[in-house]
């Protein structure tokens, strides 16, 4: 999770609108992303004039407000990142994928508007594939996506040696080849004892030894294209009663040494991943741990460490949490504490305590700086600790009702930093100043939410409503009496009394804001002063109630009939609402949200609709209020029976304010030419033209079939996307500079499986990018050769491939990468990656070249 | 050549008894514990000790004894009947391309189900009382002549017809349904601890009284001590 959530909007609207820089973010949007399961996301940086800083990609459930920021890790050039399976919901999944430069340069996908016009993924039901006869989709191993239910044993079952059953059902897949069914049981075929009709596999292998099982059945389609291998693991014991006092476990433990060379830069990152999970009887359980190399004192915390116990009634995490709190109080911000969830269906209360932003102590200057009275030494760098306590007791389960009721406190640790540093102390001549902007801060949020469901969840009417005050400095303190005896505006009469206007209020026996310190320090700083703006008239209504500042609301109908999912959304977040626990949250915005997902053909055929209508200013302070509509349509077709799966998106993105001609500002101050007309001395002034209309529309089609030749199946893959950003203002004045922006990209691959275990995979693809500020287009043409060929039954796998990347343009340069590597299975529970790189590039622009070498080499240890 | 005809005539039999038996094959049972028996359609007698993996066809006649225990998997979507001790019932099904219709008729005893949201068809559980029909929940049945049904919802929604005088009830989530034999119908809050347990539960309550030692000699054979203790 990122820092600083105030310098992630920053840098988001710095993006917002952002062409591109000086590297290309290349990615291929996922095709088949299925609801409650996570989405692994893959991105190539073309990093050829400077380095990668970090990737991070940004996602959220669709219609929400926020992103959730993550540092997508990287793995000899490809940075990967799973998107959780709980922001894969069927609304869709919103993303954008941001790499940082060692230049301070950004390169973004999408290329165009990324943060307002994100990638949309549209996520189908799983139920949606068990309706499908045959699903022409194909799975990362090549094979078909079938419906073959495993019936028995689940997946990490124990089961008693006496009544192991393995049990795949076909009804839904009757287009299996019986021939081809092979059926194995830890590598070895157990056919021989296995019943295959048209309805069922079904093997019943006698005297299992006690430990764990894999069952992995193959089987192709009557036309030969093999079905993507269905594999279950499963524990045996030796008797009906042991099943249940097992001791359940699995996990992984992973070690890496990363040893990357960018243009003759090199960077060893070490770390070690470890996950363990088990049950006792009720009680589950889950260990995580992530060291990395990378993790520095003088830094947020990049290691993260999560023990996890589950209970019917109670669950307890310790450790580095993402909570799901509330919709705007905390979502998905990592806290390292205690989230404990007790759960009696009718009564339930989760409470989160924990450290949200670690101290950083930051630096001192070497030298002071002279002041009247002496010498002045300044801190900067440095970073309070935070601390946040959450809580929210809720009634009812949410099966069919749920109102919850929260509280959030989220406080800077003002004494986490020291102002006496490295030695320097503070005297009647030497004094310490704190400089920078990160002001110790203190924020409450108190919210309310409302869930009705009824219909199996078919109708889901969810409201949520929030309230904030944000202290945004506290390294002074609470007021005191005194203080706000003259506090109120045009009040500086010491006279005990609070003055506002015409009202008085005597401080004889008014409460010490000191007192209610340890809930919320009071003092000049909070935002907003005032919680609830009085009309015209200092009267206070419905109206201004609605349009307090530092409030939210947000209100969401889903509908689930008739093969279409509808959802319609409101929502107003005011200009002032702010919450420490969830610091992504847009603000000063208010709209709706409409969108319908429709199956059609037995889920052959589906559509889907969006309309989403947003604006800010809402407290009408601002120059201008700037309106974004977005119109979003895609269709997906998998027709089955060996035709090709095709997916089709139009986005159209549009932003305008309600400026006009006549606020053009001219700027008198920026005189940079006299000239003489007409004999007279006259100015040449900078005109300012703030006026906004533009619309990024954005198309995508991609297509994938397979196609088999001489006993070689292959999958073939065309993806064509374009994207054009256009100002719809005509009389601009002369000399504006709109950044018109297009680009289109090209992408062809084929992915081949030949009768012996080699598998290949070609990919090439073009992107063009044209902007009105660049007098050439940028060009990048990408070309992928990679063979896969497995030994020893696939324990030893090995690879080979080559890649070629050449720009021109603003940037010129060619490079090339040979890579190998390789995965050696031993021992059931061991598994060994390697990879070795090597790089030339070609640096057309400054004459160099660069001869880089990367390794990386992975250990796995499963038990 | 007459013994030809007759072997063709013999394996076109064959192979039409096949199709015939397999296009009715409905459920697989995937545990069986204690006394349980099945009665394949057109027998008379009752088989004992049914094992893990016997294929289940339309209108099998299923009966656990006084420690039985068996669960069910229909082969279309995973729904699953676990039926517990002292129990009765034919299961049928017809079968389309797309789905499988499913009926219980359960003459008496207890049975969970575990219904998977029904594609086409319908999933039914007849009882001598009432008729229930379901969408996809999670539910308890003990069914008795005499006394009448009691459903146990767990998750979803069941709606259940009182045979007698076809009054509705639906029984939702943490609701419990009674039907008796005379037409009345009602339903009120499940009461903590009122419905029945998984027999894997109770397997367990029950083993936590034992304490298991397992030894193991040179050879490698291995012995287990079991001391039971209250």
């Amino acid at each position: 999770m990122g820092r600083n959530g105030i310098r992630v909007s920053i840098f988001l609207l710095l993006i917002s609108g952002f062409a591109w820089g000086q590297a290309k973010v290349l990615h291929s949007p996922p095709r088949n992303v299925f609801m409650n399961s996570p989405i692994k996301i893959e991105a190539l940086i073309e990093e050829s004039i400077v380095q990668v800083e970090r990737v991070r990609i940004f996602y959220r459930e669709a219609g929400q407000n926020a992103f959730i920021e993550e540092e997508m890790a990287e793995y000899m050039g490809i940075y990967t990142c799973n998107i959780p399976a709980e922001y894969v919901t069927e609304e869709g999944v919103e993303y954008l994928i941001m790499a940082e430069l060692s230049d301070g340069s950004m390169a973004a996908f999408p290329e165009v508007d990324p943060y307002n016009v994100p990638m949309f993924l549209a996520v189908k039901q799983s139920s949606d594939i068990r309706q499908q006869t045959v699903q022409e989709s194909f799975d990362i191993q090549g094979g078909i996506r079938s419906d073959i239910i495993i019936l028995g044993p689940e997946e990490g079952e124990v089961v008693a040696a006496e009544e192991v059953v393995l049990a795949f059902s076909l009804f839904n897949t009757p287009d299996v080849s019986l021939e081809t069914i092979q059926l194995e049981l830890d590598g070895i075929s157990v056919l021989n004892q296995t019943e295959i009709s048209e309805d069922m596999v079904i093997s019943r292998p006698q005297n299992l030894r006690p430990g764990m099982h894999t069952a992995k059945l193959n089987m192709k389609n009557r036309y030969g294209d093999p079905y993507s291998t269905m594999i279950v693991n499963f524990s045996v014991v030796r008797t009906i009663e042991e099943t249940q006092r097992m001791f359940k476990y699995t996990g992984r433990v992973t070690a890496e040494a990363n040893s990357e060379q960018v243009r003759g830069i090199r960077q060893n990152i070490n770390s070690l991943r470890a996950n363990a999970s088990g049950s006792y009887d009720w009680l589950k359980f889950n260990a995580k741990a992530f060291i990395t190399s990378q993790e520095e004192p003088d830094k947020q915390p990049r290691n993260r460490f999560t023990v996890g116990f589950k209970t019917s009634v109670f669950d307890l995490s310790l450790g580095d949490v993402n909570p799901r709190f509330s919709e705007f109080a905390l979502r998905g911000k990592r806290v390292r504490g205690v989230d404990a969830n007790l759960k009696l269906k009718y009564f339930n209360t989760h409470i989160i305590y924990g450290e949200t932003v670690r101290m950083i102590q930051g630096a001192i200057s070497d030298e002071p700086d002279s002041v009247a009275g002496g010498f002045q030494y300044n801190r900067s760098g440095y970073t309070y600790s935070q601390n946040l306590l959450a809580i929210r007791p809720y009634f009812g389960s949410g099966r069919n009702f749920q109102f919850g009721l929260s509280v959030l406190k989220a406080i800077d640790d003002t004494l986490s930093v020291k102002k006496e540093y490295g030695g320097i102390r503070e005297s009647s001549d030497v004094s310490i100043a704190m400089e920078g902007s990160k002001k110790p801060q203190d924020n409450i949020v108190l919210g309310t939410d409302l869930t009705l469901a009824f219909d199996s969840k078919r109708f889901v009417w969810k409201s949520d409503a929030a309230i904030s005050l944000l202290n945004r400095d506290i390294s002074d303190g609470p007021l005191t009496l005194d203080d706000l005896d003259t506090f109120l505006p045009g009040d500086s009469l010491r006279d005990s009394t609070l003055s506002l206007g015409d009202m008085n209020i005597s401080l004889e026996g008014f409460p010490d804001p000191g007192d209610f310190a340890r809930f919320f320090i009071i003092n000049q700083n909070i935002k907003p002063l005032i919680p609830i703006v009085p009309d015209t008239n200092n009267a206070i209504g419905m109206k201004e109630f609605l349009n307090m500042p530092s409030t939210a609301f947000k209100t969401t109908l889903k509908l689930n009939y008739f093969n279409n999912f509808f959802v319609v959304r409101y929502q107003r977040v005011g200009p002032e609402f702010s919450s420490l626990g969830n610091p992504y949250l847009r603000s000063d915005i208010q709209g709706f949200n409409i969108s319908d997902k429709i199956r059609l053909f037995s889920n052959k055929l589906f559509v889907t609709l969006a309309y989403d209508q947003k604006r800010d200013n809402l407290s009408q302070d601002k120059n201008a209020t700037t309106t974004t509509t977005s119109f979003n349509a895609g269709l997906a077709l998998y027709p089955g029976g060996g035709l090709p799966t095709i997916n089709i998106n139009t986005m159209h993105y549009g932003r305008q304010n309600d400026l006009g001609l006549d606020d053009i500002i001219i700027d008198s101050t920026d005189i940079y030419h006299d000239v003489v007309v007409d004999s007279l001395i006259g100015y040449l002034y900078t005109y300012k033209d703030l006026r906004e209309s533009n619309s990024t529309i954005r198309q995508d089609f991609r297509i994938s079939h397979i196609v088999e030749v001489v006993d070689i199946k292959n999958t073939i893959n065309i993806t064509y996307a374009n994207s054009d950003r256009s100002d719809q203002i005509a009389d601009r004045v002369p000399g504006y500079q709109f950044n018109e922006t297009s680009t289109s990209m090209l992408a062809f691959g084929i992915n081949s499986s030949f009768p012996f275990p080699l598998k290949t995979n070609v990919k090439f693809s073009t992107n063009t990018t044209k902007s009105t500020l660049v007098e050439k287009p940028y060009e990048l043409f990408t070309l992928m050769l990679r063979g896969r060929y497995e030994l020893f039954d696939g324990k030893l796998v090995t690879e080979l491939g080559y890649n070629l990347t050449n720009g021109s343009g603003m940037i010129d340069f060619t490079k090339n990468n040979v890579f190998t590597g390789g995965m050696y299975r031993f021992l059931e529970m061991h598994q060994l990656r390697w990879r070795l790189r090597y790089s030339l590039l070609n640096d057309r622009l400054s004459g160099d070249t660069f001869n880089d070498l990367s390794f990386t080499v992975n250990y796995t240890l499963l038990f | 050549m007459k013994k030809l005809h007759l072997l063709i005539v013999v394996i076109f039999l064959l192979t039409l008894s096949t199709q015939a038996w397999s296009a009715d094959k409905i459920a697989l049972t995937l545990k069986a514990r204690g006394d349980t028996r099945l009665k394949r359609a057109g027998e008379e007698k009752f088989k004992s000790n049914i094992k893990p993996g016997t294929s289940l066809f339309n209108e099998d006649h299923l009966k656990t004894g006084k420690d039985g225990y068996t669960v069910l998997v229909f082969l279309d979507d995973k729904s699953q009947i676990k039926i517990r001790e002292n129990s009765e019932m034919v299961i049928a099904g017809t079968r389309t391309t797309e789905a499988i219709s499913k009926q219980i008729s359960m003459q008496f005893g207890t049975l969970k189900a575990e219904v998977s949201p029904q594609r086409k068809g319908e999933f039914v559980i007849a009882t001598p009382t009432s008729v229930a029909s379901v969408k996809g929940t999670v539910f308890w049945v003990t069914s008795d002549p005499v006394m009448g049904d009691v459903f146990y919802g767990e998750s979803g929604s069941v709606e259940v017809t009182n045979n007698e005088s076809g009054a509705v009830i639906v029984v939702g989530a943490n609701e419990t349904g009674i039907s008796t034999p005379d037409g009345q119908t009602n339903v009120e809050e499940t009461q903590e601890g009122a419905a029945p347990a998984d027999e894997e539960d109770e397997e367990d309550a029950e083993a936590s009284n034992i304490l298991r030692i397992q030894l193991q000699n040179a050879q490698g054979d291995i012995k287990d001590i079991k001391i039971e203790y209250k």
